[in-house]
């Protein structure tokens, strides 16, 4: 390295303006590792909150709640297996109204009171009541508990009974009710006992594949189970797709730079190995430099990233995660180190009798 | 003997032909001792520079450095060989931009793993050899043609090498320059008693009883007494023209 610094000290302009094409690339990683994030969390963080492990839907509804229809004939099995922790669920989405005519969308998942989804006391008590327990995005759209809701639909009107952290499935906030609530909203007086899936947890000890078989249904893990929420998988791809343009982009940059540069400094290594440096000792002082340009520009970009998320925010679903951060980070920098395969491959090449050439 | 050279033979295909560059050439440098070898463009000088260099492996022939057969050496050894006991001087300086005089000497150093307080010392008294101990923190482009070319001899000489090999160092400099240089590299043989082979375009900038040889169409050669570059040619090609000068 004791050339590399020095050649990043004297040609800092030169640098500094790679540097700064790798931080555009990082700030933009960045921020679409938050919009990813925050997309993730939109459509699934109200499931991924619950504290169950599995999912247990009809067969071929693929862990869509909207085309599965249980009823409680097929929770029994379940119940028998593993006591209290199977309990049904319901979960449909609906709009709302309020007396003073806002509306809003609500994901309405019902459960019944003493099930193991309501771990909170509090949220506990008030699923015995008839009402809603509404997450805390209702709250900043302006409504209170007390507040009348309509359910727009049925046309039923709830009172609203707490807050609670809920989060949201299929970008639209949770609302807790009981299952016997949800199941008249849903179905009207002669619900029969539906109900959408089985939430299970605590599954140890009990073969889940062999209990679905038995009763014709098909049990999802919990991450499986994203793929239910509404565009969900479309979203997640998208995401990928260009998340993945992204790094074979910087891979691209990133490695035209250091072949270009690798191209210019040619004499400069036939020079140093004619000096007696061995080709180890280029490659390293040579991918050293390349790590020191790719880092600081990387967390320049990632800073930045940090920075421009945390003036976004109203609707845009953004959220930055340390290690979404982190990995896009490092993804980005492997990403570099492999573009630069090529120029490396180069210096291992570079024959030292070009040294006695003389330089134009 | 230091440098010894058997056999040479180098020679490149030039589409449907082989070309000879270097053709038996036998050539012995012993320490302390200058030869300054001369010849006209293409008559093989850098090619020898090359191949006594450890740059480039000859088609046949015997390179012998301090007792030690190199002909079959791997490129690891020959690179280790170059780095220890090689010092070599190129036409054009070859300085790299970004280090300053004194870090272009200790690069040398560093090439053999770390800098210790000792090459730190020798850089600074090589310069100071070279006339350079106030020019120490300056880039090649705040220094003067020769300045560089001196800075080049010293970087040769760092780590003391046993073998120092000068192509043309005197190309790109003037006439006053390009002796100060010669006497500069016979002085410095004399002093850290290395084996010199200097190719030069100018043998007469060279001051002093050195041995002389020309290099003709891959083959050396001892020039008549006095004669020039042409007259050797000349006498090689059976043609003997004299001149004065």
């Amino acid at each position: 390295m004791y050339l590399a610094w020095r050649d990043l000290w004297v040609a800092r302009g030169r640098f500094a303006l790679v540097g700064a094409v790798i931080a555009l690339v990082a700030l933009l990683a960045g921020l679409l590792s938050g919009l990813a994030t925050g997309l993730v969390d939109d459509g699934i963080s109200g499931l991924r909150r619950l504290p169950l492990s599995h999912l247990a839907f009809q067969e071929g509804a693929g862990a869509d709640f909207s085309r599965s229809s249980l009823n409680p004939d097929l929770l029994t099995p379940w119940t028998n297996a593993l006591g209290d922790n199977a309990t049904p669920i319901g979960l449909s989405f609906f709009n709302a109204r309020t007396p003073e005519g806002l509306t809003v969308d609500l994901a309405l998942l019902g459960t019944p009171p003493g099930s193991f989804l309501a771990r909170d006391q509090q949220a506990d008590e008030a699923l015995g009541e008839r009402g809603l327990v509404l997450s805390e995005g209702f709250e900043q759209q302006g409504i209170h508990i007390g507040d009348q809701l309509t359910i727009v639909g049925p046309d039923v009107t709830l009172p609203v009974l707490g807050f609670t952290y809920g989060g949201s499935y299929g970008h639209v906030e949770i609302a807790f009710t009981s299952l016997d609530t949800w199941q008249h909203l849903v179905y009207g007086d002669d619900h029969r006992g539906r109900f959408n899936a089985i939430a299970l947890t605590d599954t140890s000890g009990t073969n889940l594949t062999t209990l679905a078989d038995e009763t014709g249904m098909d049990v999802y893990s919990k991450s499986d189970a994203y793929g239910g929420s509404p565009g969900f998988d479309a979203e997640s791809a998208t995401m990928t797709l260009i998340r993945t343009f992204l790094v074979i982009i910087s891979a691209l940059v990133i490695g035209a730079f250091f072949t270009v540069w690798t191209v210019q400094r040619t004499h400069q290594i036939g020079l140093l190995k004619a000096l007696g440096a061995s080709t180890t000792y280029v490659v390293r002082d040579a991918l050293g430099q390349l790590a020191i340009v790719i880092t600081a520009a990387t967390a320049v970009g990632m800073a930045i990233a940090i920075g421009v998320g945390a003036l976004i925010g109203g609707d845009i679903p953004f959220r930055l995660e340390p290690s979404s951060l982190l990995s896009s980070a490092a993804l980005l920098a492997g990403a570099g180190m492999l573009g630069s395969l090529v120029a490396l491959r180069r210096i291992t090449r570079v024959d030292p009798a070009i040294a006695l050439a003389t330089q134009p | 003997m230091t440098l010894h050279l058997a056999d040479i033979n180098v020679t490149v295909t030039d589409g449907p032909d082989q070309l000879t560059i270097l053709s038996g050439l036998d050539l012995d440098v012993d320490a302390g001792e200058l030869v300054a070898l001369s010849g006209s463009s293409g008559s093989g000088k850098s090619t020898l520079v090359a191949v006594a260099g450890l740059l480039r492996r000859p088609d046949r022939g015997q390179i012998v450095i301090d007792g030690e057969n190199l002909t079959n050496a791997s490129n690891r050894h020959r690179t280790t060989t170059r780095r220890n006991k090689i010092g070599l001087i190129f036409q054009n300086p070859n300085l790299l931009p970004s280090l300053t005089a004194i870090e272009q000497l200790e690069l040398v150093a560093h090439l053999n793993g770390k800098i210790t307080d000792n090459d730190r010392d020798q850089a600074r008294t090589l310069l100071d050899t070279v006339g350079l101990h106030d020019r120490t923190h300056h880039r090649p482009g705040q220094l003067s043609g020769g300045e560089r070319q001196r800075v080049a001899i010293a970087r040769a000489l760092m780590g003391n090498p046993t073998i120092l090999i000068a192509d043309e160092p005197t190309a790109a400099l003037d006439e006053p320059r390009g002796r100060e240089i010669m006497a500069l590299l016979a002085d410095l043989t004399q002093r850290q008693h290395t084996a010199t082979l200097l190719i030069t375009h100018a043998p007469h900038q060279l001051a002093g009883p050195h041995r002389r040889l020309h290099l003709i169409d891959g083959r050396l050669t001892a020039p008549s007494p006095g004669a020039s570059l042409e007259e050797c040619r000349h006498e090689h090609s059976g043609t003997l023209v004299r001149s004065d000068t």
